[in-house]
Order: C-alpha cells, then structure tokens, then sequence
C-alpha cells in the first residue's frame, strides 16, 4: 500500500473547508471574523504539535532514542496520534475564540459540529496514507475477503498490491463522525444555558466510537498490548464522567454521584478484561463445558467484539446520563461560572 | 484583546512550524515536499549500494545510512529478495500429516518429550537461500510500520510451507533498540552502547546471502557490519540469546536479562531458529503453560536445541506468539483451540517450485 498525498490532502483540506465554512456560518452573528482563520492557523499548527507529542508520548518516547530530535519533524504516516491532533486542533480554536474576545465554551460549542465533519474527513483521508487506516475482517469474526466477494468493494473494503482484501477501518469511523455532527446539530439548542455541554458531550461520543473502532486498526500506537489511542479515548469518557460526579456531589450528598464514574470505569475495565481474554483465551476456556468451549474457541472474534461494542456503548450512556443529571444540578450553567 | 503574551505565544507556535518545514530531513521528508507523490515502500531491490572490497567493509566502522538496501541482483535467486510471498505449496508435495517434499524444499516434522514437556522440531532444507523469507504485517508489509496481523493469515500468505514467529521487533518495550534488515533492507540499526549499567545488549542473528547463520554476542551501537564473512545481509534479528554456537551449548546468558525478560528460570513456550547445515535448518519449539504443558526453562530448551545437531540455535519470541505453522495450521499446542494471536512478522520457508 503506498501513500497518495494528493489524495490525502484533497480529501483533508475538503474537510477543512467544509469545516471552516461551517464555523464560519455558526459564528458570523458575532461578527468576529479573526475568529475563523485564526482557528484554522492555529488548530492546524497545534494539531501538528500535540499529534507528534501523542505518538511519542504512545511509543515511551522510543523514536527519539532511534532518529533524535527528527523523531518530532518526520512525516511517516503510522507516525502521528490522531487524538493528539484533535486535541490541538481544538486547543487553537479555544485560544482563538480568546484572542478575539469570544466565549469560549460557547466557541466550542459552535465547533462541535464543524469539528465532526474535519474528523470525518481526516478519517477517510487515512485511507490513502499507506495502511493507516485498514484492518482485519478477521478481527470481526467475518471470513477472508477475496475478488469477488460480496464485501470487497470500495469503500468498505481496500484491495492491496498482493491481492489481498482489507477492512477499511477509516470508512466507519468517518460515517460515526458524521453521525456525532448530526448529534450536535440537532441539540445544537438544547444546552444554550449550559455552554460548553454540547461539545463535550459531542466528544465522548466521538471518544466512545474510536474506543470500538480503534481495535479494528492493523497499525496503532501499541506499548505492552495497551492501544494508546484507544485509552486516550476512554480517559476522555472517564474525566468527563468524573467532572459531572463532581458537580452532581454538590446538589446530592453521600455516596451515590460517585457511582457514575465508578461504573464509568467498571466499563473501561470490563473492556480491558475482554480484549485480554481474547488474546489469552484459555484459562476462560478451561472453565466451560468442552461444548461451549468448542463454541466459543470458533466464534472468539465475534464473541468479543460484540462484548466489546456492548462495554463501549455502555460507557457512553452512563457518561451521558451523568451528565444530563449534573446540569440538572447546575453543572457549566450560565450563572454558575467564573465570569471571562 | 491581544496581549502581549498571545502575541509571543503565536510567535512561538509559529516559529515551530517554521522549524518543521525547514527542518525535516532524511525519510521523513519535509514539509516544503508535503505537496507531491512520496513513497512509503521500502527501496528497490536493485537500488545500488556503494559498497567497499569485503576485507574494507568487514574491518571498517560500518556505513549504515538510512533505508540501506543491498543489491543482490548478480545473484541469480529462485526466489526474488522483496516482500512476495513464496509459490504455493504443491497438494502432492504433502505425503503425509508430517512431511512435505517437492523438487525445492523438504519439510519433516517430528515430536519429542522432555523434562515433561512436548516439543516439535521442523526439519527444513531448502535448495536455494531466497527461501528462507521474512514478511511484515499488514498491507504495505512494511517491516517499519507496527501493524499486527492475525498469526494464521499471516502465515497464510506467505504461502510459506513453514512459518514461525519473527523478533517482535516493533515491540515498544524494546525500547526502539535493535539492529533489523529483512529481504536485504535495513529498516533498524540502533544497538545500545555497552558497558553503562542500564545498557541493554543483545544477541544478533545475521543470515547471509547464502543462507548461513552467524550470530554476535550483545554488538554495540554501529559494531555489526555491512558483510559477514565477506557476505551480504539478508536478514537480521534483534532477540536471542544465543542457545548454540559452533554445535556446543551456550551455558552464559549474562546481559539478556537487561535486554528482555526471558524469563530465563521460568517454564514457558519457547521457539528457536537453527542452521544445521548448508541450506538445512530446523525449528525447534515446546509447548507451555497455555496448552496444559509445563513449558521449559531457557537453559533445558537450549539443552533440547543442542541434542539437535546443530551449528547455531538462536532464541526467538516465546510466550503466546510461538507459533510453528505448517499444512495450514499452527501445530505446536494445538488442541482444537481457536487463537487470536497477532504477530507483527513472521519467518517462513517457501517452496521455488517452478522457478528454476
């Protein structure tokens, strides 16, 4: 598989347009137009930085012990965290909703759309970065794929230069952006005294979805079988979930506000558990009757990834639920606030 | 409003990126030549290397440049030296559960037991040295890359006749250390430098172009050189220990343990690669703890690689990645049990059937 940058490109820039406008048209009321070419500058300069800084911080630091200082400039497609670049991108639209005097949380709201179609199309762009964006039907239980099977076609699935059939990772993960935009679009009105709900509410979806996705990749992150990106994801879901533990605590006393992040976190580990009996399944099959042993050994991979699914979805309801609670209870509501 | 500080801030971020695109050398690239076709593959085969006479390139502080590929087209393999797999096994070549034979390769497999624990052996020999091959994970199959790749699959499209677990060598807690060439292109040379107390050293496995083994003991930074007894690199492994050397047991594995955890005094499942002889090999591996077997320690599977016959045994990744492949299964601890193993690179013989 080789990399077509003019493909890469012509797809991500596209998603920056789109992106852009869609800013653009959230924000004009505001007549702050810095706003808009600022986010873009400094998203992409950040996006770069923290990108870079994710990997290196995902592979202990080994790529600087093999290129030095080069490990920060070079431009190897597996070499980049896309949640480090998000993650930049959003921190230069949050310094340039502050450098032109805008509300931040409220900035960031109006980005929650915008930012879910760049996400949709950076993911599929990957696709034309080498293997970065493929993986194993195997890995969901489905059988090879071959010419001329019903699922070998684009954009499903990637033939490569061996004749060989590729889940294409990055075509799900784009349409899950873009239904996390949709998300965003229709409660774009329902968190107006909250601001700033509507955005993170929109990235522990997009968080839980690669939470999934993320174990479909051929090519990640990975220090001592922990998918780095994938735990980014969770973390995100997790603190998330804390913070509105934190708020709710105020309104309900004792015990029970807590027990959201805790089963938050039940969740992640569950998840956890289930990807390390996939890779060591035999102790668990030792315990079960030779029938269902024999089952489960030949079903493993759908098994789990269905299990997996079910743990993610899980988490995303509980993080949401206390969060819809928390603002009942006052949480990031107008009023309750530091002032800017 | 813009304060001072945003400004200087802005400035900074800026000047990063300046960095960035000016800075940017070697294969990565730079930024100022993002917007234009860029190859990720490794370098032609017949990309021309300039190389010293064997006696200067073997004495000499070797010249490893980044991407370095060997030019092995005087060479006239069965097999090209790329990321192709091997010819498909022929069905005929299968005379039985345990032996595949055809005009280019011979397979036997046979089982033995000690110190309680069974063990499989692979008796290979091959008729030329292109068939003794790596492949990578993934679909560039690029051994640069960390992907991972189902075991089985994996094997499967070598079309190897044999397949085994390679050096794990993408492996982040390695530390980014070791010295890797595969198909005759370095896609690793970062040894560490010995004698400092956290120094990780390993031994090296080096196949020359004419299939033979040789192995270094724990080679610091830039001491492996670019021809091994006046020969070309095919393949290098960064794992080890070394288990047998010159047909004698190798009873000190001092300095392994700062490398990786062998787990040297506990009893697991263990692979090793082994030349017995001109083009004939064998892969020796026991069975472990997961398969209801008691496993071996490192030193008693030496002992069995040694009451192999053979030159050289070097130790290979063990634990759940062990696997010997052959007629389309893995055969060692297989009790009808699904795995879902993921290597990241594999060694296999391939048939040349019908490349002569």
């Amino acid at each position: 598989m080789e990399t077509i940058l003019s493909a890469f490109l012509g797809i991500a820039g596209a998603g920056l347009l789109i992106g852009t406008l869609l800013l653009l048209l959230q924000t004009r009321e505001t007549k702050r137009f810095a706003f808009i070419p600022a986010s873009l500058i400094l998203g992409l300069a950040l996006g770069f930085v923290l990108s870079k800084a994710f990997y290196l911080l995902g592979t202990l630091g080994n790529p600087i012990s093999i290129y030095g200082l080069q490990a920060f400039w070079r431009l190897e497609p597996p070499e980049f965290s896309f949640f480090g670049g998000a993650l930049g991108y959003v921190l230069g639209v949050m310094l340039s909703a502050r450098l032109n005097g805008l509300n931040v949380r409220e900035a960031l709201d109006r980005f929650a759309l915008p930012g879910c179609v760049i996400v949709a199309f950076f993911r599929f762009a990957t696709l034309y970065l080498a293997e970065i964006g493929l993986g194993e039907f195997a890995r969901l239980g489905l059988p090879e794929v071959e010419e001329g099977s019903a699922l070998a076609f684009f954009p499903l699935s990637v033939e490569d230069g061996w004749g060989g059939w590729w889940l294409a990772v990055a075509t799900p993960e784009a349409l899950a952006a873009l239904l996390c935009g949709l998300y965003a679009w229709l409660n774009r009105q329902r968190f107006t005294e909250a601001p700033g709900q509507l955005f993170a509410r929109t990235c522990v979806l997009l968080c839980a979805c690669q939470v999934f996705l993320e174990l479909l990749h051929s090519t990640s992150i990975i220090s001592y079988f922990v998918h780095a990106e994938q735990l980014w994801c969770a973390l995100y879901i997790l603190v998330f979930t804390l913070c509105a533990a934190r708020a709710l605590s105020r309104r309900e006393k004792g015990f029970r506000p807590w027990l959201w992040p805790i089963a938050a976190f039940v969740s992640i580990a569950l998840n956890g558990v289930i990807q390390f009996l996939t890779d060591k399944p035999y102790g668990l099959l030792d315990l079960l009757p030779e029938g269902a042993a024999n089952w489960l050994s030949e079903n493993l991979a759908a098994v789990s990834i269905l299990l997996i699914l079910l743990c993610t979805a899980a988490l995303a309801i509980i993080a949401l639920q206390a969060a819809n609670r928390a603002v009942k209870a006052g949480w990031m509501r107008r009023g309750t606030r530091k002032p800017n | 409003m813009m304060t001072k500080k945003w400004i200087a801030l802005l400035a900074a971020l800026t000047l990063l990126l300046g960095l960035a695109c000016a800075g940017a050398e070697g294969s990565g690239g730079s930024l100022l030549d993002f917007f234009g076709p860029k190859e990720t593959e490794a370098p032609a085969e017949t990309e021309a290397v300039e190389q010293a006479s064997p006696a200067e390139a073997e004495s000499a502080a070797p010249r490893w440049p980044e991407g370095f590929s060997y030019d092995f087209s005087d060479r006239a393999y069965l097999l090209p030296i790329n990321a192709e797999s091997g010819v498909k096994a022929s069905a005929s070549g299968y005379t039985s559960a345990t032996h595949y034979k055809d005009s280019t390769i011979e397979v036997t497999i046979t089982t033995g037991s000690k110190y309680s624990c069974e063990y499989w052996v692979a008796d290979i020999t091959v008729q030329d040295p292109s068939q003794l091959r790596t492949m990578a994970a993934g679909a560039a199959r690029n051994f640069a890359y960390n992907s991972e790749e189902d075991a089985l699959s994996l094997a499967k499209k070598s079309n190897g006749i044999v397949a085994i677990n390679g050096d794990f060598h993408t492996d982040n807690s390695r530390g980014g250390l070791g010295f890797v060439i595969r198909q005759g292109t370095l896609y690793l040379n970062n040894l560490d430098t010995p004698g400092r107390w956290n120094s990780r050293m390993a031994d090296v496995l080096l196949i020359d172009e004419d299939g033979d083994f040789h192995v270094l003991h724990q080679p610091g930074s830039n001491e492996v050189p670019q021809l091994v007894g006046g020969k070309r690199i095919l393949n290098a492994f960064t794992f080890g220990p070394i288990l047998v050397e010159n047909g004698e047991l190798v009873r000190n594995y001092d300095g392994s343990e700062s490398w990786m955890d062998m787990a040297e005094g506990i009893l697991r499942q263990r692979i090793c690669i082994c030349q017995a002889g001109p083009l004939h090999y064998k892969v020796i591996c026991c069975s472990g703890p997961s398969y209801g077997q008691p496993g071996m320690t490192l030193r008693d599977f030496a002992k069995v690689a040694a009451g192999e016959n053979v030159q050289i045994a070097y130790n290979l990744d063990g634990g759940d990645s062990t696997m010997l492949y052959f007629r389309g299964d893995k055969i060692n601890g297989n009790t009808g049990r699904n795995t879902l193993r993921k290597l990241h690179d594999i060694i296999y013989f391939a048939s040349a059937e019908g490349k002569k």
